[in-house]
């Protein structure tokens, strides 16, 4: 499990994920961004069969176009709740389609339930994640992904 | 179709929405959903309202979907309801378990309205 393996399977698990559940086209972005802002981190936990975790750093426009697609509902209209628990749905769909196109479907693997994060200085080993951009039709997001060997 | 009272047991009021979304968009229209978020909400449903399809996500707090599954399939009155799994632990020998352990299908998250079409074909005889 190279570097370069976790970085492909995220990229074509963030693109299918992305269409299949909320209709818009992402496209990797090589070079991080100058001005790339985002305003909630979203965490999960990869347990087995390596420890790590996949963070995601979403943007305000994006966090409304994911749950205004999927809901069919204003943003102004939806529940603090309804929104968090519609972008973790979310970030554990991708964990459990990125350990399935990492290790193939034969292999086992666990992952934590998916949590709002508050605080970036909690998250260890930041350092050693890989960072990984997209463009989803505009609004730009932010992955980092990290697996201990 | 023969499956008209559907419980959807999962966590995420989220994917809920989702799977009773995707079924619509497959064509199948007027059914009676109930929900429940987690294995333990679920038994309590089925204790008083009868259904002829439980689609249960793995993953949930309190009662997870194995543990749901395995008390449904020692209950006499509820071993026979069919069960789909719908996860986002896609894995093949847990699929193969979840069968045998009676589990009519396991469908990988995300969820389409193409996949619950060609679960509802193979199924609806």
């Amino acid at each position: 499990m190279t570097e370069e393996n976790i970085k492909e399977a995220m990229i074509k698990t963030i693109e299918s994920v992305f269409s299949d559940m909320v209709f818009i086209d992402t496209l990797h972005i090589e070079k991080s961004p100058e001005n790339f802002d985002y305003t909630q981190i979203l965490y999960i936990d990869i347990i087995s069969p390596s420890n790590g975790y996949i963070i995601a750093y979403l943007p305000l426009d994006l966090r409304k176009t994911i749950v205004e697609t999927i809901h069919s509902t204003d943003w102004d209209e939806m529940h603090a709740s309804e929104i968090d628990d519609c972008l973790l749905e979310i970030l554990n769909v991708i964990a459990g389609n990125f350990m399935t196109e990492l290790l193939g479907r034969g292999a086992k693997y666990n992952i934590s339930f998916p949590a709002v994060n508050y605080d970036e200085e909690d998250i260890e080993q930041l350092d050693k994640s890989q960072e990984i951009y997209f463009s989803a039709e505009g609004p730009i997001f932010r992955i980092n992904v990290l697996l201990n060997s | 179709m023969k499956y008209k009272r559907i419980l959807i047991t999962d966590d995420s009021a989220t994917s809920r929405m989702i799977i009773k979304r995707c079924i619509e968009m497959a064509g199948f229209f007027d059914l009676e959903y109930f929900e429940a978020e987690d294995g333990l909400q679920g038994l309590t449903i089925l204790d008083s309202e009868k259904v002829d399809l439980i689609i249960t996500d793995l993953k949930m707090p309190k009662m997870g979907g194995k543990t749901f599954i395995r008390k449904l399939k020692s209950s006499e009155d509820k071993k026979d309801i069919p069960i789909v799994v719908v996860s986002s632990l896609d894995n093949e020998i847990l699929e193969a378990r979840l069968k045998r352990e009676g589990v009519l299908a396991v469908i990988g998250k995300p969820l389409s309205p193409a996949k619950v079409f060609d679960f509802m074909e193979e199924t609806d005889d």
